[in-house]
C-alpha cells in the first residue's frame, strides 16, 4: 500500500475564506494573579505547582505563605532564580478567599487592586468549609476548559444525569459583554427538564426549572467566576481556577459557597465536580493535540458560540499587545471591581 | 480501488466505531436503513472525536454539544435548543467518505487506481461459505507492510492455527496476478511451532497465502492433499496510528478440517470456537531475526512473471497415502 491514501468525499470540501488560528497553547499571558492553590493545601513542606510551564514552589514561612521559582535551599544560591521574578526567586504573594495567589509577570507591576473579586467568598477566607473545596485536573490547555464553560449547551450531553437533562428547552437565551480584559456570559433557559442532582439531593420534585448561569472570565489568568441559579431549586456559585501547568495540562481549584442550600446538597454537591470534572475531561483530553497546531479549517459555530468566539478575539487581542511588549490594562479594564450586581447576586 | 478498514461485525446498529487510517481519524455508523457510514471522526464544531457520540435514529450526534450529522454527506442536521424557525447552515458539515459494506468487511474508497486488483479481495472461498465463522481485531505495535511481509516469510510469528505447524518451506516461488501476490509454504499436522525433520518430509498440507499489497489485505487458505480448503483466513491489514498496525479478520473453517490429522493432534484440537490465533503481540527479536525471503517480490513484483501456473502447487504432487513428492 503506497504511504498516503486519498480517500473520496462523498461532497466537494467547504470553501472557506475565514481562516481559524486558534491555537490557545501559545497564550502565556503575563501581570496577572494566579489562584495557584487552596489555602489549607500549603504548608511547611514545599508544594510544587506550575504556571505556564514556570515552576511555582509554594510553602509557609511562621505560617506566611511563599512562592518561589525554586526549593527553599535553592534562595540563597543564584542558581533556580531569572529575570522573571527580578532575580530575587520570589514572586509576589497573597492569600485570598481561600487561595494562595500568586503574580505571574513583571514583579514591579504587581497590584492587588488587579485580584479578581469574588462576591460570596469571605475575602479573608475563613469559615470555608473544607468540604466545599474540590482539585481537578484537566488534560487540556486552559483555554479550552474556559470554552468549555462559556457555551454550557454542553451540560445537556456531558453532564445529563448530573447538571444537565437531555431534552429541548421551552426557550434558551445566551448574552454577553465583554471589556479588554473580561467577558461576562448569561445563559437563560426556561422550561429545562430538571437536573437529576437537584431532584435527588436537593428535593425539588418539579419536573421542569428556570435556569440562570453568568460566568465571569477573567482572561489573562483564567479565573472564572460563576452564579448559576436554578429555580425551583438553589444558587450554586462557584469559583473556578484553572491554572494552566503548560499547554498540556490545567488544574482546576474550585470553591464552592453554597451555605443557602440544604443537607445533604450543600456537603454532595461539591463532589459533583469530581464527576462532572472528568466527564469534561473526556472531551478536552481528545481535543487538545487537535489544537496544537495550525488547522486550515475553521471552526463551525452556532449562535451559541457568540460568547466563545469573542473570547478568542479578545485573547487573540491580548496576546498580540503583549507580544509587542504592552502588558498594561486598557481604561476599560478593572478586573478586581466588584462584581456582585454583574453576577445578579441578590 | 477500495480499501478494506473493518470487519461489519464490529459496527453494531446503535453505536459508532472509530477507525483510523493512518493519521487519519473514521468514524463508521449505521444509518436508520443499517447501511454503513464513513465520516471524519472530527466534530466541524470544536474537533471533538465523532466517535464518542451516539447514533440516534441513524444519525450520528457529537457527544460534546449535540449537533447532529447525517452520514451520506456529513450534513449537520440538528443543533440542540435551536428554534424551528432556525435554519442550520450547508457549510456546517462533517467530511464523509465513500464506503461500502461487502462480504464482511468495510471499504473506503480511495482515488487511487485499482491497476486491475480486485475491487473487493476479501473473499472467503466458495467451498467455506456456509462453514463456521469468527471475526476479531488486533492492534500491533509493527507497521502494515512489515507486518505483510511477515505474513510472507514467517507467519508463524503472526499467528496460530490450532494443530498446524506453519514450515517456512517455500513450494516455489511467489507468482504475481494483477493486485495479488501468491505463495504457497508447506504445512503439517503438529501441536509444535518449529516441525521435527522427519515429520516435515510427511508434509500432507498446504498454505496458500495471497498478499493484495495497493489494498493492504492478506488472505490464507490451508489446503489439503487435493487442495481443498479446509479453513481460510482473510486480513485487512490497516496502517494505524504512530505507526501501529490494525489487523481486522474473519476466519471460516470446516468443522471436520482436522479429521485427516493424527489422533493426538485430532484430540487436542476437539471443541475448539475457532481455531485461528492472532497474536497480540510479536517477538520482537524473532520478528528481527526473521531472514528476507518471498517479501522482497512486495518491493519489486516487477521482477516476477504474471500468473502462478508455472510454479506453486503445481509443482508438487500428492501421493494417496498423503505424502507430497517434490
Amino acid at each position: 500500500m503506497s504511504a498516503v491514501i486519498e480517500l473520496l468525499k462523498t461532497s466537494e470540501p467547504i470553501k472557506s475564506r475565514r481562516q481559524d488560528h486558534w491555537t490557545p497553547m501559545v497564550f502565556d499571558l503575563h501581570d496577572t494573579w494566579f489562584p495557584v492553590a487552596h489555602a489549607p493545601h500549603v504548608g511547611s513542606r514545599p508544594l510544587r505547582r506550575a504556571i505556564h510551564a514556570r515552576p511555582v514552589y509554594l510553602w509557609r514561612e511562621q505560617g506566611r505563605a511563599v512562592a518561589a521559582e525554586c526549593l527553599p535551599d535553592a534562595l540563597h544560591s543564584p542558581l533556580g532564580k531569572t529575570a522573571f521574578t527580578g532575580g530575587s526567586g520570589l514572586y509576589p504573594v497573597t492569600e485570598q478567599y481561600g487561595y494562595v495567589w500568586v503574580w505571574y509577570g513583571n514583579p514591579d507591576h504587581c497590584d492587588l487592586n488587579l485580584l479578581p473579586h469574588v462576591p460570596f467568598l469571605p475575602r479573608d477566607g475563613r469559615g470555608i468549609p473544607n468540604y466545599m473545596r474540590t482539585s481537578v485536573r484537566f488534560d487540556g490547555n486552559s483555554s479550552l476548559s474556559v470554552e468549555n464553560l462559556l457555551d454550557l449547551t454542553h451540560a445537556d450531553f456531558l453532564h445529563g444525569e448530573v447538571v444537565g437533562g437531555e431534552g429541548e428547552a421551552e426557550s434558551d437565551v445566551i448574552s454577553f459583554e465583554h471589556t479588554s480584559e473580561t467577558i461576562t456570559r448569561v445563559r437563560h433557559v426556561v422550561g429545562k427538564p430538571v437536573s437529576p442532582v437537584m431532584r435527588w439531593l436537593g428535593g425539588v420534585r418539579a419536573k421542569y426549572q428556570e435556569f440562570r448561569s453568568t460566568l465571569h472570565v477573567h482572561l489573562r489568568s483564567n479565573v472564572c467566576v460563576s452564579y448559576p441559579r436554578f429555580r425551583p431549586g438553589f444558587d450554586i456559585p462557584n469559583i473556578q481556577t484553572f491554572v494552566p501547568s503548560g499547554p498540556l495540562r490545567s488544574r482546576v481549584d474550585q470553591t464552592f459557597s453554597l451555605q443557602a442550600a440544604p443537607t445533604p446538597f450543600r456537603q454532595l454537591m461539591p463532589r459533583m465536580a469530581y464527576v462532572v470534572g472528568p466527564q469534561d475531561n473526556s472531551v478536552v483530553r481528545p481535543q487538545n493535540p487537535r489544537y496544537m497546531v495550525d488547522d486550515p479549517r475553521p471552526d463551525q459555530h452556532s449562535r451559541f458560540d457568540a460568547p466563545g468566539v469573542r473570547y478568542r478575539y479578545l485573547m487573540q487581542k491580548l496576546w498580540e499587545r503583549q507580544q509587542q511588549g504592552d502588558f498594561t490594562y486598557l481604561a476599560d479594564a478593572d478586573p478586581g471591581q466588584d462584581i456582585t450586581a454583574l453576577l445578579g447576586m441578590s | 480501488m477500495w480499501i478494506p478498514i473493518a470487519v461489519a461485525a464490529q459496527v453494531p446498529a446503535d453505536k459508532p466505531l472509530g477507525v483510523s487510517l493512518g493519521e487519519q481519524g473514521l468514524v463508521l455508523f449505521r444509518d436508520q436503513s443499517g447501511t454503513v457510514r464513513s465520516l471524519e471522526d472530527r466534530c466541524p464544531h470544536r474537533r471533538v472525536p465523532l466517535s464518542l457520540g451516539k447514533v440516534i435514529n441513524g444519525q450520528l450526534r457529537c457527544a460534546y454539544h449535540g449537533w447532529t450529522f447525517e452520514g451520506e454527506r456529513g450534513q449537520c442536521v440538528n443543533i440542540p435548543n435551536l428554534n424551528e424557525s432556525e435554519k442550520i447552515s450547508p457549510q456546517l458539515r462533517a467530511d464523509a467518505f465513500r464506503v461500502r459494506e461487502h462480504e464482511g468487511f468495510i471499504y473506503l474508497a480511495s482515488r487511487q487506481d485499482s491497476a486491475g486488483a480486485a475491487e473487493f479481495p476479501l473473499t472467503l472461498p466458495a467451498a467455506l461459505q456456509e462453514a463456521p465463522q469468527a471475526s476479531g481485531r488486533q492492534v500491533l505495535s509493527v507497521e502494515a507492510p512489515t507486518y505483510l511481509a511477515a505474513l510472507l516469510d514467517g507467519p508463524h510469528l503472526l499467528l496460530g492455527l490450532t494443530g498446524v505447524c506453519l514450515t517456512d518451506f517455500f513450494i516455489g516461488d511467489v507468482s504475481r496476478s494483477p493486485g495479488a501476490l501468491t505463495l504457497y509454504r508447506t504445512a503439517i499436522w503438529s501441536h509444535k511451532r518449529k516441525p521435527h525433520e522427519k515429520q516435515w518430509g510427511l508434509s500432507s498440507l498446504s498454505l496458500r497465502t495471497e498478499i493484495f499489497p495497493a489494498q493492504s489485505a492478506a488472505r490464507l487458505t490451508l489446503l489439503d492433499v487435493g487442495d481443498t480448503p479446509l479453513l481460510s483466513v482473510v486480513l485487512a491489514v490497516v496502517p494505524g496510528q504512530r505507526h501501529t498496525v490494525q489487523v481486522h479478520w474473519r476466519c471460516a473453517w470446516l468443522a471436520d478440517y482436522a479429521a485427516a490429522a493424527p489422533a493426538l493432534v485430532r484430540w487436542r484440537a476437539r471443541g475448539q470456537q475457532c481455531p485461528l490465533q492472532i497474536y497480540p503481540t510479536i517477538a520482537g527479536a524473532a520478528l528481527a531475526d526473521l531472514l528476507p525471503g518471498p517479501s522482497v517480490y512486495l518491493a519489486a513484483p516487477d521482477h516476477l512473471a504474471d500468473s502462478g501456473a508455472a510454479t506453486g502447487a503445481a509443482a508438487c504432487t500428492h501421493s494417496t497415502a498423503g505424502e507430497v513428492s517434490l
